[in-house]
């Protein structure tokens, strides 16, 4: 995967560090109030052809805190209300020069058909149910922040996992960094087959909380088709929510957010000193400059 | 002592032996099995004694439609047919998809006790077939299975999603299995009968199709199916098949459908309507010999009480159901038991044990120091079923009129009598 990130898989070890070390250095500067337009007058597309607040805003924010000139394209201004299809889009709008593409989509896998017809770095920012790259390595950076280490943490992933790009691509980055990596959640949102390799499933709730270092919660959405997969959000709240009385003094809450107070997690975790939930949006900028300066270092390399 | 059963005949379903003994009851529990003198005792030469039945399949009408049935009466009709539990179908009003409902049957259960009743809640909300009900919930509440009983889960989709979380939860789900599209409204098993007496048949694959589907649904998720009432041929044969590659599934069929077969619909008797349908004569054959086999799990009454007024109106138009839960040991002692097909034994263990065992419930076994709840039965009284006979509000049986042997004399619910005098 020269030039892109698309999903977690194709990352390597190092590579995840100089993204996460070069956040870390992004971060502290900022706080000490220094200015870093590293590259100045760079062109970035951010097209969000599903609705997105944060993740969008994220990576608007990381591009002009580098200087660069973020250019925004929402699915119902763009060509492809008018019947262009999405390749040929950016064909045009690889003729234009930008830096990179910064794509959120609804169909997994599409950034891979879209690499084919350019040769412009692309940035997943979220794909159907497939993955969700820079969300994982915000994760990553956040609990390393407060842990600091990875290896060998216990972390649980709980919620719609089937359906959750986040859940995947977390479990493939922090197997990956060697964590202990435990998913539960109803079974009606739980995998059929092995999800991502050397992942467990906890039997219980109890089991999936135990001596967990890392909570991460996913959004719960109810869905009416076909039955919904439970039958309220309060009845998911009620088996599947995090309750504060349920937790261990230094376990952290992490949620990719929108969260729903009093469905995935209790109101009083949500301002408790377990959830690092804001903290990931802080540190979402900061990892996400450095997945520019990356990508962009890499490109004038090659 | 409370009270001393002298002289019966005391049958062990599970040993499937007899022996003449006394048992004395204390505080509502077996206090001793072998020779007790007291001033308190009873009479049972000639009678025998057993563990009280366990019907897994009632529909006891409270709340909703008190005016077929409410739980007084049904409990009434439970002790009088011999039974010590049951559990409640959820197609009540509203429907059993919510715990207070569960706790409400519960509480009415108590209230009334004269018999155990263990509720079972829906699968959809409000047995719509379009979501799930709260099946984390209903468990706590303390439903023993799930089920849409009166309707099919027709979307797939849906039962495999309540199938992965009942198997979660170790919890097992009771099936009601007909294509509603190929039962076309029908009102008879159809054949030849029905074709003479001009009424729209329900084909047996209007069952048997939605087993077949359903086990393949069973074969990816490892749920535990119960299948409720089966009634054909090919039903017997896809469900022996399952068990026989080691799928969880079990099944049950009615007094009703071992006993009478289509040929009791000839005078356009809506109390015959039941659905499914009474089987053909080689199909009713063939369910009690699937009895005899264990392929047939259980004998589940479907007690369906309905007013004589909705009975009374043409035969398309009637409710299906059979009052059914006081007939259905008599019936089989006459039909069955008599003529040697079954053992008593046998018989009375696919009524108490078998169906304890399906709905994860210790059953009631007559042994020192367990709940006293004891039926006594007549094996040679006969007698004809009128419409005195009934303690359900619903008289609706094709037996009326017909003679049967074998009587109920009492049951004995934690050591009180709830049906009888001794």
């Amino acid at each position: 995967m020269n030039g892109n990130l698309i999903d977690c898989r194709f990352l390597t070890k190092s590579a995840v560090k100089t993204i996460v070390k070069k956040a870390e250095e992004y971060k502290s500067k900022f706080m000490n109030g220094a200015l870093i337009p590293e590259f100045p007058g760079k062109t970035v597309f951010n097209l969000f052809l599903e609705p997105s607040t944060r993740t969008r805003c994220s990576f608007e924010m990381a591009a002009k805190r580098l200087g660069m000139m973020p250019i925004n394209i929402y699915g119902s201004f763009s060509s492809i209300t008018k019947g262009e299809t999405l390749e040929d889009t950016i064909l045009n709008l690889s003729k234009m020069h930008p830096s990179a593409f910064v794509i959120r989509h609804q169909s997994s896998g599409i950034c891979y058909r879209l690499a084919e017809v350019t040769d412009i770095p692309i940035i997943n920012a979220g794909d159907g149910t497939h993955a969700h790259p820079s969300q994982a390595l915000l994760d990553l950076f956040t609990i390393l922040e407060k842990k600091r280490r990875i290896e060998g943490l216990n972390i649980s992933i709980i919620g719609d996992i089937l359906s959750s790009r986040v859940a995947r691509s977390d479990a493939e980055l922090f197997v990956k960094m060697g964590c202990n990596v435990t998913l539960f959640g109803p079974a009606t949102m739980l995998p059929d087959y092995p999800f991502v390799s050397n992942t467990k499933i906890a039997g219980s709730m109890e089991e999936a909380i135990a001596d967990k270092d890392v909570i991460v919660l996913l959004r719960i959405q109810l869905e009416r088709k076909s039955g919904g997969n439970i039958s309220s959000l309060g009845e998911y709240h009620r088996y599947f929510g995090i309750k504060k009385e349920l937790l261990k003094k230094k376990t952290l809450i992490l949620h990719p957010g929108p969260f729903n107070r009093g469905v995935e997690l209790s109101s009083d975790i949500v301002d408790s000193d377990n959830t690092e939930i804001f903290n990931q949006v802080e540190n979402g900028v900061f990892v996400r400059m450095a997945i520019f300066w990356w990508l962009l270092n890499r490109q004038s390399a090659s | 002592m409370d009270i001393v059963l002298k002289n019966g005949i005391l049958l062990d379903p599970i040993l499937k032996n007899k022996k003449r003994t006394d048992i004395a009851i204390k505080n509502g529990l077996i206090h001793s099995i072998g020779k007790t003198n007291s001033t308190q005792e009873v009479d049972c030469s000639g009678y025998f004694l057993f563990p009280s039945l366990f019907d897994l399949h009632t529909h006891l009408r409270e709340p909703g439609f008190e005016t077929s049935e409410t739980m007084e009466t049904g409990l009434a009709a439970a002790a009088h047919g011999g039974y010590g539990t049951v559990c409640a179908m959820p197609n009540s009003l509203p429907v059993n998809d919510s715990p207070v409902i569960t706790k409400y049957i519960k509480y009415r259960a108590k209230e009334i006790d004269k018999c155990n009743v263990y509720p079972i809640g829906a699968i959809s909300e409000g047995l719509s077939g379009k979501s799930l009900s709260d099946m984390y919930s209903l468990k706590d509440a303390g439903v023993i299975a799930y089920s849409d009983d009166g309707f099919p889960v027709e979307n797939a989709l849906l039962l495999k999603k309540a199938m992965k979380i009942a198997k979660s939860i170790d919890m097992p789900l009771f099936l009601h299995e007909e294509d509603k599209n190929l039962s076309e409204n029908g009102v008879m098993r159809a054949g030849e009968i029905a074709l003479r007496l001009g009424l729209t048949g329900i084909p047996s694959s209007a069952e048997s199709s939605m087993i077949a589907r359903d086990l393949e649904i069973v074969r990816e998720t490892g749920a535990r199916v119960h299948f409720c009432h089966i009634s054909c041929a090919r039903s017997i044969q896809l469900i022996r098949e399952a068990k026989k590659a080691g799928l969880p599934v079990s099944c049950e069929v009615t007094p009703n459908h071992l006993a009478l077969s289509d040929e009791d619909i000839r005078r356009y008797d809506a109390n015959a309507k039941v659905n499914p349908p009474l089987p053909s004569k080689s199909d009713r054959e063939l369910l009690v010999a699937a009895l005899a086999d264990g392929t047939i799990d259980l004998v589940a009454t479907d007690h369906a009480p309905h007013t004589a007024d909705m009975k009374a109106a043409a035969i398309e138009e009637a409710p299906f159901g059979i009052s059914g839960i006081e007939t259905a040991l008599p019936l089989l002692y006459t039909k069955l038991v008599k003529p040697g097909i079954i053992d008593f034994y046998e018989l009375l263990y696919r009524m108490s044990i078998a169906p304890a065992e399906i709905a994860g419930i210790e059953p009631d076994l007559i042994k020192k120091g367990k709940p006293a709840n004891i039926t006594v039965f007549d094996p040679t009284e006969k007698y004809a079923i009128t419409e005195e006979f009934f303690m359900s509000k619903g008289k609706n049986s094709p037996l009326i009129g017909k003679s049967l042997e074998g009587a109920v004399k009492a049951t004995i619910f934690k050591g009180k009598l709830s049906y009888g005098n001794l």
